[in-house]
């Protein structure tokens, strides 16, 4: 058996059964897949059907019982990000970085290397700011990447659409020549188990 | 000069083995609601690092309060 999250009411899919617990149910499948990348594929897909869920981290592994427990304890919080998350995805959206790592390869003297350290980030924060003026309007968040800037963003399942063409309409006007990876709709991964703030767009 | 933007879809991430997107699909694995269990840290779809772990999910406000209230005694 896998855990795979929460949701709120039980929805009948071929090879996932829901456990009542309080005004929840933990979802479960019958089959464990066998790597994360093919748990992940399968959070997808239940996310394309439509599923609205909390997902569990591609990369726990639970039992049933423990998830049981951790729902009597958190019932309120997990409602919350049910209520967060409803309706939602998430696109990622990477921008390549100019420097390896962030971190400048020139060694010398220490403060030239700290000056390059800041400016390094001071290039990054740039990055990251350019990328939230895209996703201006939804609720975003940087999470880590590798040799590049990544910033995950909360989208309504009905804006797809309108994303990618803001994105497509602004991206081209801004004064950079960098590489800009957009991907989505995502099961929003990022945004679960994390307090989300009220006021975002809806 | 401007973004060259790039567009790919979770189906086209998963199956790829562009080092941009194997690194973003690494990214998303890392994400999602950790409970007390196991958790593995896995690269480009190896699993390498098992971690025993016991984590509560809440909002940094409800933390920070919680910490208050245990330092005040």
């Amino acid at each position: 058996m896998w855990v795979i999250g929460w949701v709120t009411a039980e929805k009948p899919m071929p090879g996932i059964f829901t456990v009542p617990v309080g005004t929840l149910h933990v979802l479960v499948a019958h089959e464990v897949p066998d790597s994360t990348r093919a748990k992940l594929a399968k959070l997808q897909q239940l996310f394309k059907a439509g599923l609205d869920f909390v997902p569990l981290a591609p990369t726990q592994h639970t039992t049933l019982q423990d998830a049981i427990t951790y729902t009597e304890q958190h019932n309120e919080s997990i409602v919350q990000q049910i209520s967060a998350l409803y309706r939602k995805g998430q696109f990622t959206l990477t921008l390549a970085a100019p420097m390896r790592d962030g971190v400048p390869r020139h060694t010398g003297t220490g403060r030239s290397w700290l000056r390059g350290r800041i400016q390094s980030q001071h290039q990054n924060d740039e990055a990251y700011s350019l990328l939230t003026r895209l996703a201006e309007g939804y609720l975003s968040r940087q999470t880590q990447a590798k040799n590049a800037v990544r910033c995950d963003v909360l989208v309504p399942r009905h804006d797809v659409t309108t994303v990618i063409e803001r994105i497509k309409k602004d991206a081209p006007a801004f004064p950079q020549h960098r590489k800009l990876t957009v991907s989505g709709l995502w099961v929003p991964l990022s945004f679960a188990g994390q307090h989300l703030h009220q006021g975002a767009h809806a | 000069m401007s973004l060259d933007v790039d567009f790919a879809s979770p189906d086209d991430a998963l199956t790829s083995s562009d080092g941009r997107l194997v690194d973003l699909v690494d990214g998303l694995l890392r994400h999602g609601v950790v409970i007390r269990g196991e958790l593995w840290l896995t690269v480009a779809d190896i699993d390498l690092v098992f971690l025993g772990v016991d984590l509560m999910l809440a909002s940094s406000d409800k933390i920070a309060s919680d910490r208050q209230s245990a330092s005040c005694g």
